[in-house]
C-alpha cells in the first residue's frame, strides 16, 4: 500500500485515529460547510507539511514544536484571510472552525511523524492522503446529516453530530472486523486489535 | 554555533518570515475584506428598512457620515416619507465592541433591532445573529436579559435605549 492510501484509508485521521473531531462534528451539518472546512484543512496541512519538510534540516530539535506551530498558524491565518476576502458567505458560517485548524492535532501529528523526517515526495503524499481521508470523513458525515435532517431534525443539531458520527464509526469498525475475519478466520475480536480509537502504526 | 543561539536564530528567522508573509497577504486582501463587510451590513439594513441603502458619505440613504473632524461614523437613516428612522448605536459586550441599528416608527415604536457587528463568544452570542427571537422581542417592548449571556444582552439593551433616548423624532421628521 503506498503512502497516499495508507494515510487516507488504513490510518484515516477521523475514522481510525479519531483526530480532528472538534471541527468534524461542528462543521458537518451541511455538505457545503464540510467541503469548505475540508479544503481549508487540506491547504493548511499540505502547505505546512511541504514547507517544514523543505526546511527540516534547518529546524533545531529543541525548538521544533514552536517552529511547527508557527508555520501551521501562518498557513491557517492565510487561509482565513483568503476566505474572508473571496468566500465571505462561507467565512461567516465556518470562520471559527477555520481559525482553530491551528490546534488540530491531526496536522501537528503528521508534521511531527512525517514532514519533519521525510523528503518532499513522501511528505506530500502523506499530507494529501491524510487530507483526503479527513475530507472523505467530513463529507460523508455532512451528507448523512443533511439527508437525515429531512426526516429527523435532530441530525442537524450538535447531539445529532455525535449520534451520526458514532453510528458511522460503528459501521467502519464492523467492516474492518469483517475484513480481518475474512483474511484470517482464527482472529478473534479483542480489545486493541486495530479498532477505531487505537492510534499508532 | 552554540545551541541556544541556534535556537533563537531559527525561531527569529521563521517568525520574521511568517510576519512578512502575513503582512503582505493582509494588505492584498484588505480592500476585498472591507467591501465584503460593508456589503453584509448593507444587506442587513436593506432587510430591516425595505429600501435600498448605499455605502459612502452624503445623502440621507448613506450609511456613513463624515464628522466635523473628518472621521467617518455610522449615520442615522432618516426615512420620514417611509414612516421610519434607523438609529445607530454601539456598546461594549462581553467579548468586545458591537454596533447595531434600531428601526423606529414615527410613533416611537421599535420596528426592529439588528446587530451589525459583534465579537461575543460563539454560541452565547448567537442571540445577536438574525434570525433572533431575542432581538425580535424588542419590537414587543418586553425584553429580558438572556441566561448565560447576561453581560451581552444587558449591554445591547442599554445601547438600544441610549439610541432611542437621544433621538428627538419630532426634530428628525417635523
Amino acid at each position: 500500500m503506498n503512502q497516499f492510501t495508507e494515510a487516507a484509508v488504513a490510518r484515516n485521521p477521523a475514522a481510525v485515529q479519531l483526530l480532528g473531531l472538534c471541527p468534524l462534528l461542528a462543521v458537518s451539518n451541511t455538505v457545503a460547510n464540510a467541503l469548505g472546512l475540508a479544503i481549508a484543512s487540506t491547504v493548511v496541512l499540505t502547505g505546512s507539511a511541504v514547507l517544514i519538510s523543505a526546511i527540516r534540516k534547518l529546524i533545531p530539535e529543541d525548538v521544533r514544536l514552536p517552529c511547527f506551530v508557527l508555520v501551521i498558524a501562518t498557513f491557517t491565518t492565510l487561509v482565513n484571510l483568503a476566505m474572508e476576502a473571496y468566500a465571505f458567505d462561507l467565512y461567516q458560517r465556518i470562520a471559527l472552525f477555520v481559525q482553530i485548524i491551528v490546534t488540530n492535532c491531526m496536522i501537528l501529528a503528521r508534521i511531527e511523524q512525517v514532514a519533519s523526517k521525510e523528503g518532499l515526495g513522501r511528505t506530500l503524499l502523506d499530507a494529501l492522503g491524510t487530507s483526503a481521508g479527513f475530507a472523505a470523513a467530513i463529507l460523508i458525515l455532512g451528507a448523512a446529516r443533511e439527508i437525515l435532517t429531512l426526516g429527523f431534525p435532530l441530525a442537524a443539531l450538535p447531539p445529532g453530530a455525535f449520534l451520526v458520527a458514532g453510528l458511522l464509526l460503528a459501521g467502519v469498525n464492523a467492516v474492518a472486523a469483517r475484513q480481518r475475519r475474512a483474511q484470517d478466520p482464527t482472529v478473534q475480536d479483542g480489545p486493541g486489535r486495530g479498532r477505531a480509537g487505537k492510534t499508532g502504526p | 554555533m552554540r545551541p541556544l543561539l541556534r535556537n533563537v536564530a531559527a525561531l527569529a528567522a521563521l517568525t520574521l518570515l511568517a510576519g512578512t508573509v502575513l503582512a503582505w497577504f493582509a494588505q492584498v486582501t484588505e480592500d476585498e475584506v472591507a467591501s465584503n463587510r460593508l456589503e453584509a451590513e448593507l444587506r442587513i439594513l436593506r432587510e430591516l428598512v425595505g429600501v435600498e441603502v448605499g455605502a459612502g458619505v452624503g445623502a440621507p440613504w448613506r450609511v456613513r457620515q463624515r464628522r466635523a473632524d473628518g472621521a467617518l461614523r455610522d449615520a442615522d437613516l432618516v426615512l420620514c416619507e417611509r414612516g421610519l428612522v434607523v438609529l445607530r448605536g454601539a456598546g461594549d459586550g462581553y467579548g468586545g465592541g458591537f454596533r447595531l441599528a434600531v428601526a423606529l416608527n414615527l410613533d416611537g415604536a421599535i420596528k426592529g433591532v439588528r446587530v451589525l457587528e459583534h465579537a461575543e463568544t460563539p454560541g452565547f452570542g448567537d442571540i445577536l445573529n438574525t434570525p433572533s427571537e431575542w432581538l425580535d422581542s424588542f419590537t414587543r417592548g418586553d425584553v429580558h436579559a438572556v441566561t448565560g449571556a447576561t453581560i451581552t444582552s444587558e449591554a445591547v439593551m442599554a445601547a438600544v435605549s441610549r439610541a432611542v433616548n437621544r433621538t428627538r423624532l419630532d426634530e428628525m421628521c417635523p
